[in-house]
Formats: C-alpha cells, sequence, structure tokens
C-alpha cells in the first residue's frame, strides 16, 4: 500500500499529444460520460440540490495521469456528450453545468501546478466546492435573486464531503492504473 | 496519505462554510407571511394564508405555484429536471424552490421585508 501510494506521487504528466495521450485521455472521457449518466439516475430525490460528483473522477484522473490541457478536453468532452444525451445541452442546465465544469477543472489545474504540496484528495475536494460555487453563483444570476444562495451552504458542505470521498476513490484508481499507463 | 496542503484546504474551506451558516439558520427562524415570486416577468408577492394557485411565466413557459395552509410548492413547470418540483413543500423562511432553468424562485418572506429586524454589530 505504502509503495503504490509513492508511484503515484511521481509526476506523470507529458504535454507532447501522443497517441497514448489521446487514447486515455478518450478513455477516462467515456467513462466520464457513463458516470455521468448514473450520476443522474442516482439524484437524490429530497435533496435535489446535492449532487455526488463522482464524473469528475475522470478529470482529476487526466489531470494527475496528462496534465491540465488534457483534462480540460476530458471535461468539456464529457460535457457535450452527457449535454447531448440529456437534451439538456443548449438550456440553461447545460450553460450551469459547463460553468461547473470549467470552475473545477481551474481550481484543480491550479492547485497541480503547486506541486506535491496537495495531493489528487485535496484537488477533488476544492473542485467539488468550486464546481458547486460556481454554479450557485450563475443560478442567482439567472434566477435573478440572492435568494437561492440560501441553499449554498448545505449544498457546498455536502460537496466538500463528496469531494473528500471520490478524491479517495481517484487516488485508488491511480494506485491501480500506473502499472497500465506507465 | 493527505498532505499538510490537503488538510488545510478541507479546514479551510469547512472554516469558511461554518461562517455562512448562522446566516442560513437566522433565516430559518424569522417569521413568514407572505410568497415572494421573482421570475424575468418581474416579482410577485401572494400572502401566505390564503390556498391559490399563482401562474408564472418563465424563461421556458409557465410554471405553477401552489398555496395550500401556509405551504408552498412548485406543482408543476416546464423545465426537463423539475428540480423545483421535487423540491416540495416549503413552509419557512430561508428555504428556496428555485427554477434556474425557467429563471423562476420562490421564497418565503416577512411581509415587513425591506425593514430592518435588527442590527447586530
Amino acid at each position: 500500500m505504502r509503495s503504490s501510494a509513492d508511484v503515484m506521487d511521481v509526476p506523470a504528466a507529458r504535454p507532447a499529444l501522443t497517441a497514448r495521450t489521446v487514447a486515455i485521455a478518450g478513455l477516462l472521457a467515456g467513462v466520464g460520460v457513463v458516470l455521468g449518466l448514473v450520476e443522474q439516475w442516482v439524484g437524490l430525490a429530497p435533496l435535489p440540490w446535492l449532487r455526488l460528483g463522482i464524473a469528475n473522477i475522470v478529470v482529476v484522473l487526466g489531470l494527475r495521469l496528462l496534465g491540465p490541457r488534457a483534462a480540460l478536453g476530458i471535461s468539456l468532452a464529457r460535457w457535450a456528450i452527457v449535454g447531448l444525451l440529456t437534451g439538456t445541452l443548449a438550456g440553461p442546465t447545460g450553460g450551469l453545468a459547463l460553468c461547473g465544469a470549467i470552475a473545477a477543472w481551474a481550481a484543480m489545474s491550479a492547485l497541480s501546478l503547486c506541486g506535491a504540496r496537495f495531493s489528487v484528495v485535496g484537488w477533488s475536494v476544492l473542485g467539488a466546492v468550486a464546481h458547486s460555487t460556481a454554479q450557485f453563483s450563475i443560478a442567482s444570476v439567472l434566477a435573478g435573486s440572492v435568494a437561492v444562495l440560501t441553499l449554498y451552504p448545505l449544498s457546498a458542505a455536502a460537496s466538500l464531503l463528496f469531494g473528500l470521498a471520490t478524491g479517495f476513490v481517484a487516488r485508488l484508481l491511480l494506485s491501480r492504473v500506473s502499472t497500465v499507463t506507465g | 496519505m493527505l498532505t499538510r496542503g490537503d488538510k488545510l484546504l478541507v479546514v479551510g474551506l469547512a472554516a469558511l462554510l461554518l461562517l455562512s451558516a448562522p446566516a442560513a439558520l437566522a433565516a430559518a427562524r424569522t417569521p413568514v407571511d407572505s410568497v415572494v415570486i421573482d421570475s424575468p416577468s418581474g416579482r410577485t408577492v401572494v400572502p401566505l394564508h390564503r390556498d391559490t394557485d399563482v401562474m408564472v411565466d418563465g424563461l421556458l413557459g409557465t410554471a405553477t405555484v401552489e398555496i395550500r395552509e401556509g405551504a408552498v410548492r412548485v406543482s408543476s413547470a416546464p423545465c426537463p429536471d423539475h428540480v423545483c418540483v421535487e423540491t416540495g413543500w416549503v413552509d419557512r423562511g430561508g428555504r428556496v424552490i428555485a427554477c434556474v432553468p425557467g429563471g423562476i424562485s420562490v421564497r418565503l418572506s416577512s411581509s415587513r421585508e425591506g425593514a430592518l429586524d435588527a442590527v447586530v454589530r
């Protein structure tokens, strides 16, 4: 366990757009689409504002394995395909999803540039909170009322916990895939 | 395991969120007597004690806001995800029903809104 965690902390980012990069990014985007769809079905009925954010795992993995640029590509591809499949791409829901995705990517990329000071769990937590923060900001503008923001503390606290959980899942997955992608 | 940076990040974010929690709690304790509906066509204020249905025009079409026995809900909406309908009945202050795609939000408030209840320094 200890040794696999050590292997994981070696930076694996390669900037060049090789076939390997494209293949791994496409794989992650595909998994992200499936996770995004599963997440829509799982929707926690009594609290519709809560989202698990499990699809963010693939962006964390992409960031770790391929770097910020590829992670952005994965995130945008995921957003576009899930939007097409659920019919929400062109509407306000799609716009909200896009803002959340970009905010999460930006926050996590910034942390990833800080080197070893933060692990993937930290990236995931900040990404999740940035996602809900961006969505509530946009939502309050769209709804023309700051009243929407009263739900924000609850939603952000939940995304903090879910971000921790998905971060640990991402870490576990990374310790397994490093042998495949290395 | 978690790095020092991770721990600081989690603790810092949690502290920020805890700071915003009292505002939400205070809103929940405020006595309410009216329903405020914000939509792209403007703001409508309806008394909470009168049972009625209000039609609201949003960005995607018309939504129905239902008021029954001091509680309010969105009973139908044209949006695809129906988050607003699934939110269900709301009967306390500080809770919001929002149909974000339709640009509609519904909340409970006191008719003395705008006047200051208290100033805390």
